[in-house]
């Protein structure tokens, strides 16, 4: 188990997960604020509209300050030539250790706002799961995804 | 076997007939919606052509569906306003499953279900619906001989398996009626039941239903709805029943060579073949019930799709089998796996939070119903002592053990699961901890295996003991096998 070693993702993540953290909240604001005016409108209890905005702003607290530095410190990653592993989570951790041979392929992925800061993720398939590294630097995804490709294919003409 | 070949007729029959079945309640509720009041001749329009529509469809992909096969690639072509030829190497194939259905039988022939590699498109699967029976074991034995070629390029000419081989394991007909009624698979039932309840409700007048109800309840008829509803469950119990009869009639497992076969069945007979090294794992099952008895069953995880019916991946090799016997069938069956291997518990401190987990989604309602329908109600509050005690029982079951080249898995209470899966066989580990674990030094550990989705986990492993397990896959370039 990683327990905070190997590498950390980019810290531009932070800032791409406070963004969607962010749009994520401006529609469910929306919404919140749809019921809210509806219950102002048919004289609902004021006691509701507060609660719904607290739970709105603990919401936007959550996503968009507190969680993606968390979030960002961490995801860890290692990549060996036998193995490698990814350490995530912030209430739970998770630590997922992927013999290089069983991966079967590789893809490096990019969103709009991923692209907007040159970053991309990089997700491994194995025959029973893709485990994901989200926002690495694009370059070095795109060397990941190589190196990755290649060790799994060694490992896998050892097997034979 | 060079010239392309068409199935044979029965299986136009076949296919119409499935299509059918599956149309009938759609056709039912289209038909009772028009008809309001009056019945008149229009209503039958919209049935007539669907029906007509499906025959000459299932006459025109017949004659579309051509099959032939060489020694090297099975050839299919089929579909009526798009063509598609498909070619299958027969090294390739991973499993075969031929069935006798009702329709078949009818005409001697038999259906065949092939299952190859790239199955996680979807693609990679052919039905033959209905050939001769002759004609599927060539197809076998085709196929056997193929792989062998790959296998031992080198070696000379490979063995024909052709002599009967001693059944591993049987089911008499006494332990078919056990293994049916202790299946569970009334609840499956049930479900079905209440999905098809719901497909109807645009003419059942379920308001005007639930409003009865409710005056029934409020007068005397208490009794009487539950006595409904018991005689409902006892109906479902009783089709599951014979569902299982006849789905585990005259069930033999056999070894020819390196593939498992498994036939089964009496109105639809079935013979699963499974490559051995296809075989991604075994799980043992255990309700309470059987545990009671010292029964189990025995399931083997294929890396393929649906060849037995059932969920992917999940092939039953027993039904029903005395718990003393299993590690002697797994023994001939799959002799890489260790059945033997002493489990390790878990620690003392994870007691309390098995004890706890039932409860937090246990607590509010029982409370909630103590409150609304006191004072009777209060007897909801004896289900969280019930509850705590169940996961002491989960608590005592749940266990891994470790061994150099097989890890084992065992959770569960009311249904008892232990997972083997051999170290090459495991696809990724995750170990993982929240915070009130780490607080008590303890983490989940959980393994992917093939297909997509198969997972097995213990909660609550000893922290040290879920490192060992993780550095176990970790170090694993020296025993490579």
């Amino acid at each position: 188990m990683l327990h905070n070693g190997g590498r950390t993702i980019s810290e531009q993540a932070i800032l791409v997960w406070r963004l969607t953290g962010g749009i994520g909240a401006l529609v469910s604001g929306a919404i919140i604020g749809g019921i809210a005016f509806l219950i102002w409108r048919f004289d609902g209890p004021d006691w509701l509209i507060s609660i719904l905005a607290a739970a709105w702003l603990v919401e936007a607290f959550v996503w968009v300050v507190w969680l993606p530095p968390f979030r960002q410190k961490r995801w860890r990653y290692a990549i060996r030539e036998e193995e490698m592993e990814i350490q995530r989570g912030v209430w739970s951790t998770t630590w997922t250790l992927i013999p290089m041979n069983r991966v079967q392929y590789v893809d490096v992925r990019q969103g709009p706002l991923l692209k907007r800061y040159r970053l991309a993720s990089i997700v491994v398939f194995t025959a029973a799961a893709a485990h994901e590294i989200p926002a690495l630097p694009i370059e070095e995804a795109e060397d990941l995804c190589r190196l990755i490709a290649e060790w799994a294919k060694v490992a896998d003409e050892d097997d034979a | 076997m060079t010239h392309r070949r068409r199935l044979h007729p029965i299986a136009i029959l076949a296919g119409v007939g499935k299509e059918l079945k599956n149309m009938v309640v759609p056709l039912l509720v289209i038909m009772a919606a028009g008809s309001r009041n009056d019945f008149s001749w229009r209503d039958l329009i919209v049935p007539l052509v669907a029906v007509a529509y499906t025959i000459v469809m299932g006459i025109l992909s017949w004659i579309r569906f051509t099959y032939e096969w060489n020694e090297d690639n099975l050839l299919v072509e089929e579909g009526v306003f798009v063509r598609k030829r498909r070619s299958i190497p027969l090294e390739r194939i991973h499993g075969i499953s031929v069935t006798e259905g009702i329709w078949q039988r009818m005409a001697g022939v038999v259906q065949v279900h092939i299952e190859a590699a790239g199955d996680a498109l979807g693609e990679a699967e052919v039905t033959l619906r209905a050939i001769s029976r002759e004609e599927a074991l060539r197809l076998q034995r085709c196929v056997e001989q193929a792989k062998h070629k790959v296998e031992n390029a080198a070696r000379s000419e490979p063995p024909l398996a052709n002599r009967p081989h001693p059944a591993l394991f049987t089911l008499s007909m006494k332990e078919v009626w056990v293994a049916s009624l202790t299946s569970g698979g009334a609840l499956g039932v049930f479900a079905a039941l209440c999905a098809f309840l719901s497909q109807l409700s645009n003419f059942i007048p379920y308001e005007a239903l639930i409003r009865d109800l409710q005056s029934t309840w409020n007068g005397h008829g208490r009794w009487y709805i539950a006595l409904f509803i018991l005689s409902l469950l006892l109906g479902a119990y009783g089709v599951a029943i014979v569902q299982n009869m006849i789905r585990y009639a005259s069930f033999v497992v056999r070894k020819q060579e390196d593939t498992i076969v498994i036939t089964r069945g009496w109105l639809e007979r079935k013979a699963v073949s499974v490559p051995v090294a296809r075989v991604q794992g075994v799980v043992i099952h255990e309700n309470w019930l059987r545990r009671f008895f010292g029964y189990a069953s025995v399931s083997i995880i294929h890396a393929g799709g649906r060849l037995d019916g059932s969920g992917a991946g999940d092939v039953v090799l027993c039904p029903l089998v005395e718990k003393r016997r299993v590690a002697s069938i797994i023994q001939t069956c799959l002799p890489e796996y260790d059945l033997g291997v002493p489990f390790s518990p878990l620690p003392k401190r994870a007691k309390r939070r098995y004890m706890l987990r039932p409860l937090v989604w246990l607590v509010i309602p029982a409370i909630l119903a103590a409150y609304m329908e006191r004072p009777w109600g209060m007897a909801a509050l004896l289900v969280l002592p019930l509850g705590a005690w169940i996961g002491i029982r989960r608590f005592r079951i749940a266990g891994w053990a470790l061994s150099s080249r097989q890890l084992a898995l065992r959770r569960g209470w009311f249904r008892q699961t232990t997972t083997y899966v051999l170290k090459r066989y495991v696809q990724s580990l995750e170990a993982s901890a929240t915070w009130w674990q780490k607080r008590k030094r303890l983490a989940t550990i959980s393994i992917a295996v093939m297909p997509l989705g198969t997972r097995a986990r213990v909660v609550d492993v000893d922290e040290e003991d879920a490192a060992s397990i993780y550095r176990w896959l970790q170090g694993e370039k020296g025993d490579q096998t």
